[in-house]
């Protein structure tokens, strides 16, 4: 799906927070949106959790840094971080270059797969961009 | 009628209790425990390094062991820092919902800045914002910002340069820089200014800094602030988090997989020698400062500093690298006499590809 | 209140729904969009006399009679609807039935203010920005119900309303679109960003919740579904869509609340705009084109005499 120049693949669900899933099994794959990516801006450092970590959904762990702002990643849903995407930690270019594919932050495996119905298919988050998009435009012109 | 704000001013304090202090308020204001709040901090001498960054590679350990400087880390992002009594810190802490708060980071650095830029004029000096997130006088750097958020809270932290050594600045910091020469330490002084340099003998006392600061604040913010305490809340969280800030966990941390390497090279172009000092992180590819000097004539000089402020942290990547140089001087009118953006470019290339020193 | 937040619908039902919940005793708030263009009478149109249908079917643009109130007005996929059924006995309505438009439009003029338009509700269905009719609105009973209907204009075709519109003459067709454009606005003018069909629907939702306080999303069950099916056999069906309407002697097309285009023809051919019963232009045409004449102009135009 592609609104506004995002790209919002079919197969996979979003929340708010932009994180984008894949599930594989009772697994499921995280990574940032391209919209929640251009938001962030360039990722210069992150810092992922440990493997065997368990995370709440919601939760706020590790850190990722663009422009000197040091934010959290925040786990879309509850479980045990299985693998995290350890050639981020060397570069993370791809998660703003390459944000559905090597991209990739952490695979979890799931406490609850109930909370995937939780969140959005592409349409959906699409249209969820659509408006914050606009709102920011708006925003952004009252601080010009 | 605007809004009420704390003004906190907890005077001068160790490295470590101000980086605690920042952890307990953040999380304070995330859990809606304390106001919206400005803060003015000073250090006790030190030097802190940015939260992802490597002590390492960042700081002369020995030179801030032998003369007493603390050493510890930011829980905000951006560079190493060099810290005195004489220079000012400024916080912010608040939500990024609250209705008028820009939503793009951006935006949100500009907002902040512009309270510090009007805080600086009631002092009598012209400043400006500087993309990212600098306040400059005539190209010059006088506050660095950086930010952490955490939930819908967050923190906007500045500084102020009031009176600086550079000495210790340049001898403390590991910098884009060879040698520590003369020439260097020009070079160095031309990018950054303080508000002695600019005021002189009329350099007003520290209160009144933060006075004229605060009211910049007020007045771009329009809140109203009342100058406030810690909380028994803040105190007792301050108190129990110390130790862990005080740690080495905490000030070296487990930063893998950097790279601080320093590439210098002098290249000719028509209008004269370009040397660059880079300091590159190769497998991040990350340009992560960039120190132009040269014997070409720059109009105006400071267009310079503004595009070594435009590739700080950037990528370093041949084509990307081009792109930025191209781009920032499209946008400008630059005028470097028989020097053109393909110069800065190959310069800085080259610098990049260059064998440099590891530390 | 039961909520009916059905965003982009087919263009028959974003009148039937409201039709079909007045006629089955249901309360509701409908907001929706129709997914293309079509033409709406109000109860008391004549379509003969209002609407160039062979225009709408050269043009496969739909027709459709509602049972409220209103003028001739082209819908389509540039505007947002807001729909009220509320019961006859609800205590919300008002003796006075020109003040249940003063409160229902409260939540348009907030999305508009959103939107960066300052409106204020003209007695007695429109809202204006800077005098311009930004948004029309009917209401009328259906069944036990008192129905409510009304529009955002996000951005509006001057061409083609002008042009379904049944009209004397070519030139009078181009004063009907240029003076809709000098009397009424859009969002468009407005934000140069198109706006999200889905933020209007959040913030009509947050206004309408300070009026209802409560608005639950409603499932749109078997019998609703039915009825609205009967709903658009109604509303579309030949007979009904030819009832004769009020006619007038001369043509005379509502632009806004108070603002008409007249056209007259004796001996010569003549158009005039009035405002609040007051010459403002005044045309005659001769050999295919139109002359201004001042005379006229500024006087009652029922004292004229041609």
């Amino acid at each position: 799906m592609k609104i506004n120049n995002y790209e919002f693949p079919d197969d996979l669900l979003y929340n708010k927070e932009s994180y984008w899933l894949r599930r594989i099994g009772n697994r499921v794959q995280v990574g940032l949106s391209d919209y929640g990516q251009r938001e962030i801006g360039d990722v210069l450092y992150l810092e992922l959790g440990k493997e065997g970590q368990t995370i709440q959904q919601g939760e706020e762990f590790g850190s990722i840094e663009a422009g000197k702002w040091v934010g959290s990643l925040q786990a879309p849903i509850s479980g045990t971080i299985a693998v995290i995407n350890e050639e981020l930690l060397v570069n993370p270019k791809p998660i703003n270059e390459n944000s559905y594919k090597n991209g990739w932050l952490y695979e979890i495996d799931m406490a609850d797969n109930t909370q995937l119905n939780d969140m959005m298919d592409a349409e959906k988050y699409s249209r969820w961009v659509e408006k914050q998009v606009w709102l920011e435009a708006q925003e952004g012109e009252k601080h010009e | 009628m605007n809004k009420k704000w704390r003004l906190l001013d907890t005077g001068i304090l160790s490295a470590a209790e101000n980086t605690a202090l920042s952890q307990v308020l953040l999380e304070c204001r995330r859990e809606g425990l304390s106001p919206d709040t400005l803060h003015f901090l000073q250090f006790k001498p030190c030097v802190l390094v940015g939260y992802h960054q490597s002590v390492e590679l960042e700081i002369e350990e020995d030179y801030c062991r032998e003369h007493g400087l603390d050493i510890n880390r930011r829980i905000s992002g951006g560079g190493n820092l060099y810290w005195d009594e004489n220079q000012l810190g400024w916080e912010i802490y608040t939500d990024r919902n609250k209705p008028g708060m820009p939503a793009r980071l951006e935006d949100l650095y500009q907002y902040f800045c512009e309270g510090g830029v009007a805080g600086l004029k009631k002092l009598g000096v012209s400043a400006n914002f500087r993309p990212k997130n600098d306040i400059e006088v005539g190209g010059r750097k006088i506050s660095g910002t950086g930010g952490k958020e955490l939930g819908k809270a967050f923190v906007y932290q500045g500084t102020l340069l009031t009176d600086f050594n550079v000495d210790t600045m340049m001898a403390c910091l590991k910098l884009p820089l060879k040698k520590i020469d003369d020439k260097a330490v020009e070079s160095f002084r031309t990018r950054v200014t303080c508000l002695k340099e600019i005021l002189g003998e009329n350099m007003p006392a520290m209160d009144d800094i933060k006075k004229a600061m605060a009211q910049g604040f007020e007045e771009v913010l329009q809140i109203e602030l009342e100058p406030g305490k810690l909380t028994e809340e803040e105190e007792k969280r301050l108190n129990k988090i110390l130790p862990y800030i005080q740690s080495e966990e905490w000030i070296y941390g487990d930063r893998k997989v950097q790279n601080n390497q320093l590439k210098v090279v002098d290249y000719k172009s028509t209008g004269g020698l370009i040397r660059v000092s880079v300091r590159v992180d190769l497998p991040r590819q990350l340009l992560k400062t960039v120190f132009i000097t040269g014997d070409f004539f720059a109009y105006p000089e400071r267009i310079i500093l503004d595009l070594e402020a435009v590739l700080k942290n950037s990528s370093a990547r041949e084509e990307d690298i081009r792109k930025n140089v191209q781009s920032f001087f499209l946008s400008r009118h630059v005028r470097i006499p028989h020097v053109n953006a393909e110069d800065f470019a190959c310069a800085i290339i080259e610098a990049v590809k260059e064998e440099g020193d590891v530390n | 209140m039961d909520l009916y937040a059905l965003g982009r619908i087919s263009w028959w039902e974003s009148q039937c729904y409201y039709h079909a919940l007045a006629e089955l005793g249901r309360e509701g708030l409908v907001l929706c969009s129709p997914d293309e263009s079509y033409v709406c009478l109000g109860i008391h149109d004549d379509l003969s006399q209002e609407i160039d249908i062979d225009y709408c079917q050269a043009h496969d643009i739909n027709l459709l009679r509602r049972k409220i109130g209103g003028g001739v007005v082209l819908l389509d996929e540039n505007q947002f609807f807001y729909q009220v059924v509320l019961k006859r006995s609800n205590k919300m309505i008002p003796m006075h039935k020109e003040l249940l438009f003063e409160k229902m439009l409260q939540p348009a003029i907030q999305v508009y203010e959103k939107l960066g338009m300052q409106t204020k509700w003209k007695a007695p269905a429109d809202l204006v920005c800077n005098g311009r009719k930004c948004s029309g609105n009917g209401a009328g009973e259906i069944g036990d119900c008192v129905a409510l209907s009304g529009n955002v204009l996000l951005n509006f075709d001057y061409t083609c309303m002008a042009r379904v519109l049944k009209s004397p003459n070519i030139k009078y067709t181009e004063l009907l679109e240029e003076s809709m454009h000098h009397n009424m606005c859009t969002v468009a003018e407005y934000q140069y960003e198109p706006v999200p069909h889905d933020l209007v629907m959040d913030w009509f939702c947050e206004a309408f919740e300070q009026i209802f306080e409560e608005l639950q999303p409603a499932i749109i069950d078997d019998k609703l579904k039915q009825q609205i099916i009967l709903s658009r056999k109604a509303l579309t069906a030949p007979d009904w869509l030819k009832k004769p309407g009020r006619r007038n002697t001369n043509r005379k097309v509502k632009i806004s609340e108070g603002v008409y285009l007249h056209h007259l023809k004796n001996e010569s051919e003549y158009m005039f705009l009035t405002r609040d019963e007051l010459i403002k232009e005044f045309y005659f045409l001769r050999q295919g084109e139109i002359y201004r004449d001042s005379t006229y102009e500024c006087k009652p135009y029922k004292n004229l005499k041609l």
